[in-house]
């Protein structure tokens, strides 16, 4: 499988912000809706694999990361199948977050499944 | 020799010698005035204040004494007290005259407090005055906070700034850092961590959850602090470096309606419609600061709503200091007092009406390379 790479620090900002657009720059909303939602279509059409690090930013925010994972699932209406498939996430300074983007998924997924 | 100091040459020379003796004269006098003030513990400001108070208080102001220990960390429950009588003068549209002759000592949290204050009745054409701290030190640390650049700053641009929902901030100045915002500012963030990584590892260092915290704080008065509109509300931050302890203390205010307040007047269909009774049910607990508790160890986004996808701002701050990337955290909102990094929790006497929340960075946090 074929990787795309993206790195948030070097493709979008070092310092991202909140959740929504209206609340501040480089929000969760504007990277997913510019960028990852993007990406993530294109690997799934072609199969490939999304490599996204989220290493040599200032911080995140939990609403900026849950806005654009959870939300691929949560607004976008990607599958949870699709996403774990084709994204691969790195983060090797803070590796909790890892799990907790697992954890925004799963929980966007279980919500549209009550749905 | 006589006619060799009348050429141009040295006529300039002569010149540039005098405007330097002038300029290095102004500046010592400048100094010692200023060192005799802190010393006696009477500035110019304070004898104009002075002259001043007796006319004040036949004006009509009420009079609000501030506590001998003017820091919210250490006395909240007697800072609250002194808040909450400006803000009955402030509701009431009642002009405020706060003595400080009594205070001994005084904190960087504490001037922030006052300053969040007084730019809203200068906002509200509301007049405030007060006189100065009788101790010298106390006296000299509000002096040098940058406390009346802010407000000469707020005099002549605040309320066109509040009208235009415009960011407006002030210049770091004797180790107190004063911001007051409405957005996000995640940019700000990191160029506060850049200084204060410098003063705590002398040089640049990246502390991302540390961050995490502004976001989430800036994030958290933007959608909680006013009960009508989002973003509404001010939030305001204080950075204290303290270089000799290699440290630095961060003092977060918001003005807002305080979390349990806020909580508690959510609309039908909101998220956290009816959140503190079904933690009630939940929990079988009934006080503000048992609340508070729940509230940073997750408990309450988990159980208690619709949206796990929300509610994560306040855990994910104790999650930041239970990975050490800062220390001391603490929070004050509505009853509740939480100093979450020793398990102590209690209700307060008086309702403050916001959110207050202090922390630390010292040299043993989390920390990595400065900017890639």
């Amino acid at each position: 499988m074929e990787d795309l790479n993206l790195s948030i620090a070097g493709d979008f900002s070092w310092t991202p912000g909140p959740r929504y657009i209206e609340e501040g720059d480089y929000s969760g909303q504007e990277f997913r809706e510019k960028i990852l939602l993007g990406l993530v279509k294109e690997a799934i059409k072609n199969n490939y694999r999304l490599v996204v690090n989220l290493d040599g930013t200032a911080g995140y925010g939990t609403s900026f990361l849950e806005e654009a994972f959870g939300g691929l699932i949560r607004v976008d209406e990607v599958t949870y199948d699709a996403i774990k498939q084709h994204l691969f996430i790195i983060s090797e300074e803070e590796p909790f977050l890892k799990e907790d983007i697992e954890e925004y998924l799963n929980d966007a997924n279980n919500v549209k499944q009550k749905k | 020799m006589r006619k060799l100091y009348l050429t141009l040459k040295h006529k300039r020379a002569n010149q540039r010698r005098i405007k330097r003796s002038l300029k290095k004269r102004i500046r010592k006098q400048e100094y010692l005035r200023n060192k005799n003030s802190s010393l006696q513990g009477s500035p110019h400001q304070e004898k104009y204040v002075k002259a001043k108070t007796k006319s004040s208080l036949q004006l009509g102001y009420e009079l609000v004494v501030a506590p001998r220990n003017f820091s919210f960390r250490e006395n909240p429950d007697l800072v609250v007290k002194f808040i909450d009588k400006i803000e009955k003068c402030y509701e009431k549209r009642k002009p405020v005259f706060v003595d400080m002759k009594g205070v001994a000592k005084i904190s960087d949290d504490a001037i922030v407090v006052l300053i969040a204050i007084i730019v809203n009745f200068i906002g509200s054409k509301i007049k405030f005055n007060g006189n100065f701290p009788s101790d010298g030190e106390a006296s000299y640390k509000l002096r040098t906070s940058g406390f009346f650049e802010i407000l000469r700053d707020n005099l002549h641009g605040t309320k066109h700034l509040l009208n235009q929902r415009e960011k407006y901030q002030f210049g770091k100045s004797n180790g107190i850092y004063t911001n007051a915002q409405k957005t996000v500012n995640s940019a700000l963030g990191a160029d506060i961590i850049k200084q204060a990584s410098t003063t705590v590892w002398k040089t640049e260092r990246r502390c991302q959850g540390l961050q995490r915290t502004f976001i989430e704080l800036m994030q958290n008065t933007f959608d909680h602090a006013a009960i009508a509109n989002e973003g509404d509300k001010h939030w305001w931050l204080s950075v204290n470096h303290m270089d000799k302890q290699n440290k630095v203390g961060f003092a977060f205010v918001d003005f807002g309606v305080g979390i349990f307040k806020s909580l508690s007047n959510k609309p039908n269909g909101h998220r956290f419609e009816n959140i503190l009774t079904k933690l009630k049910d939940l929990f079988g607990i009934t006080k503000q600061h048992e609340f508070l508790e729940k509230i940073l160890t997750g408990k309450m986004h988990l159980t208690a709503t619709n949206e796990p996808h929300r509610g994560k701002g306040l855990p994910g701050i104790k999650d930041a200091m239970d990975r050490n990337s800062f220390s001391n955290l603490l929070v004050i909102t509505n009853k509740a007092y939480g100093d979450v990094a020793n398990g102590d929790y209690r209700e307060l006497n008086i309702n403050f009406e916001g959110t207050f929340i202090y922390w630390e960075l010292n040299d043993s946090n989390r920390n990595i390379d400065g900017r890639p």
